[in-house]
């Protein structure tokens, strides 16, 4: 299942792909790396959890493979690499929508800590 | 501790070779290379230890092993679900029908013995048949509704998909029925009934 609960909530996984997915194409250690860089160190994905995400995010079409390419960076086996498709765009939308109203409840709430209070 | 990457590495691919064969033959390849890339690079990273990296990516690798495994008995389940649900509505059917038959075949024989063998047999099977098939349809169409209830999932969500089922049950009951009303007097042998 790739969201959390029947609506839009996605699990943090398939979150952290779709936001990693947004800045380009990448292959499944590239998206580590992203995810890894987007959440600040904080959420190392290994190979189960991404791909068992990735065939899920697959099969509901919010990714898609795109052509074997060579990584010049990395060595010279062809990677796939995947893309972030429409559908996949919107769930990440609306995501990031829910957080947005729930970082504005907290803030109402004075949850939040001064330094994370930023506007949203 | 220092880890012969090459055994590692085959190791790993021994793991994932362990996912289900439509998932490994799509993602396998991908998942040794995205395994590789990562040891290569906690090796180059001076100071990272690799054993609790590869112990870390093994025990999670498993989890996702297990996981999808879980996924297709889940899915296996359903169609199972489907399959004993439609044997236990025909076993039920039929235990509801034999003491009919039964009772038909011994006042058959209590009446005129000879009767059997003139009888018709495609009629026979036909109206048990059809007396057989109608609560096996019955019950099919009553499970999902009962166990919805069961699971206390609100029996009004659907509407019209309550309306069409409860629809066709009663019209399955009317039928069956009515051919019981009809041949109840062959059943309890009243004679020159038809």
């Amino acid at each position: 299942m790739v969201t959390g609960n029947k609506k839009t909530s996605l699990t943090p996984a398939v979150f952290h792909i779709l936001l990693a997915l947004s800045s380009g194409e990448l292959h499944g250690y590239g998206i580590i790396k992203q995810v890894e860089a987007d959440s600040q160190g904080k959420v190392n994905m290994g190979a189960g959890t991404l791909y068992g995400s990735l065939k899920r995010m697959l099969d509901t079409g919010f990714v898609k493979e795109s052509n074997k390419q060579v990584d010049p960076e990395m060595d010279d086996a062809r990677r796939i690499y995947y893309r972030i498709t429409g559908v996949g765009e919107k769930a990440l939308a609306a995501e990031l929508e829910r957080y947005k109203h729930i970082v504005g409840v907290a803030k109402k709430l004075k949850l939040l800590p001064k330094i994370l209070s930023y506007d949203v | 501790m220092t880890f012969e990457q090459k055994t590692v590495r085959i190791l790993y691919k021994k793991l994932v070779a362990l996912y289900p064969r439509a998932f490994r033959e799509k993602l396998g390849e991908s998942m040794e290379q995205t395994f590789n890339d990562l040891c290569h690079e906690r090796k180059q990273t001076a100071g990272q230890e690799l054993f609790g990296f590869v112990l870390w990516m093994f025990v999670e690798t498993a989890i996702g092993i297990i996981k999808e495994h879980l996924i297709l008995i889940k899915r296996g389940k359903t169609m199972e679900n489907i399959i004993t649900n439609f044997k236990s509505a025909t076993i039920i059917s039929f235990l509801l029908v034999l003491p009919f038959m039964i009772l038909d075949f011994w006042f058959q024989i209590v009446n005129k013995p000879t009767a059997l063998s003139d009888r018709n047999y495609s009629d026979f099977i036909m109206l048990f048949g059809f007396l057989w098939l109608l609560p096996t349809a019955f019950i099919v169409i009553l499970t999902p509704i009962v166990r919805n209830t069961r699971a206390g999932n609100g029996i009004m969500a659907n509407p019209i998909y309550l309306l069409f089922r409860v629809a066709f049950l009663a019209f399955i009951a009317i039928i069956w029925g009515s051919l019981m009303i009809d041949q109840f007097p062959c059943f309890i042998g009243v004679p020159n009934c038809d």
